[in-house]
């Protein structure tokens, strides 16, 4: 695999890195925001739950 | 009381934040969307190849800002972990806890981008070099800041055990900072300078300045997106909560 990416000359590597970052960054982004979103729906139900029973 | 002040300790307040994280999040994402698209465009295809290093200079755009951001991030845990220290805000323990895997991917970016920069340049991906190895240092420091807090069930108290960490730490980031001064390194000495002048034209300097405030808004971003979650998984169980997440119907029992 390095042999291939060192044959891809200097825009292989700079390629890579962008891959790489964007990458990095989903992976960053993406585990909070779909966790926040559970919890929110999950508090969201449990609000209607109680509004139900009150009512 | 002082504006600045009142909106400082204001901030303090988990409602308060949560709304302000809601209202300001998208902007910041946004504006560093928009920013590292400029940057990069400017950056890959406007800015001249270099004289010597050719197009893999390049990589610049994304290892810089995301090396600038490493020590950066690990600055500003450090200061939240210091005031969770001495003040026990709750705010200040989330900030520093959603500091830590921000930093760690930063650290990460700026590791493999100098890896593959490294080859071209220096016909090697890796060389124990004084730069390289206390950025490597930084990179430990992030995951050990990130398993010591997650090694406690209580989040606060693990907070502030990884503060003690996070603060030892520091010390780290002027060795990173003046390594190519201090040592006689591969890695290249500052090309950029906050005082006199810089030795990079302005048509190669200015995407690297606007990939700089891009990475910047992102940590921002990404800091009031995860300092949000945390602090709703604690306060769930808060009126404020069920007051900010309800339909107006239902929010407090009110019709």
């Amino acid at each position: 695999m390095l042999a291939w990416l060192e044959s891809q000359g200097h825009w292989g590597f700079i390629h890579v890195s962008l891959a790489i970052t964007l990458i990095l960054v989903v992976a960053d982004l993406l585990p909070p925001w779909l966790q926040q979103r559970k919890l929110k729906n999950e508090l969201r139900a449990r609000a209607r739950r109680e509004q139900h029973r009150t009512n | 009381m002082n504006p600045v002040w009142r909106w400082f300790h204001q901030l303090g307040s988990p409602p308060y934040f949560y709304r302000f994280a809601t209202r300001w999040m998208p902007w910041f994402g946004l504006s560093a969307l928009v920013l590292s698209v400029i940057g990069l465009y400017l950056g890959m295809a406007k800015a001249p190849a270099d004289y010597l290093q050719g197009d893999s200079f390049r990589i610049i755009y994304i290892h810089v800002p995301a090396a600038w951001m490493s020590m950066f991030i690990y600055v500003a845990m450090a200061v939240n972990g210091a005031i969770a220290l001495i003040w026990r805000i709750k705010l200040s323990e989330l900030l520093f806890l959603a500091c830590a895997p921000i930093g760690a991917m930063f650290t990460a970016v700026t590791l493999i981008t100098g890896m593959l920069w490294g080859k071209p340049t220096w016909g090697a991906y890796w060389v124990w070099d004084a730069r390289l190895t206390s950025e490597l240092v930084l990179l430990f420091l992030y995951f050990g800041v990130i398993g010591l807090a997650s090694a406690y069930d209580d989040v606060r108290q693990g907070a502030r055990a990884a503060a003690v960490l996070g603060l030892v730490g520091v010390v780290n980031v002027p060795i990173i900072h003046f390594s190519v001064k201090w040592w006689n390194t591969l890695h290249q000495g500052e090309t950029i300078r906050i005082m006199g002048k810089s030795s990079i034209d302005s048509s190669m300097l200015w995407p690297l300045l606007i990939m700089a405030l891009a990475t910047k808004l992102y940590f921002v971003f990404a800091l009031l997106l995860r300092a949000r979650g945390m602090l709703l998984e604690q306060e769930r169980n808060k009126q404020w909560v069920r007051e900010v997440l309800s339909p107006p119907q239902i929010a407090g029992g009110r019709s």
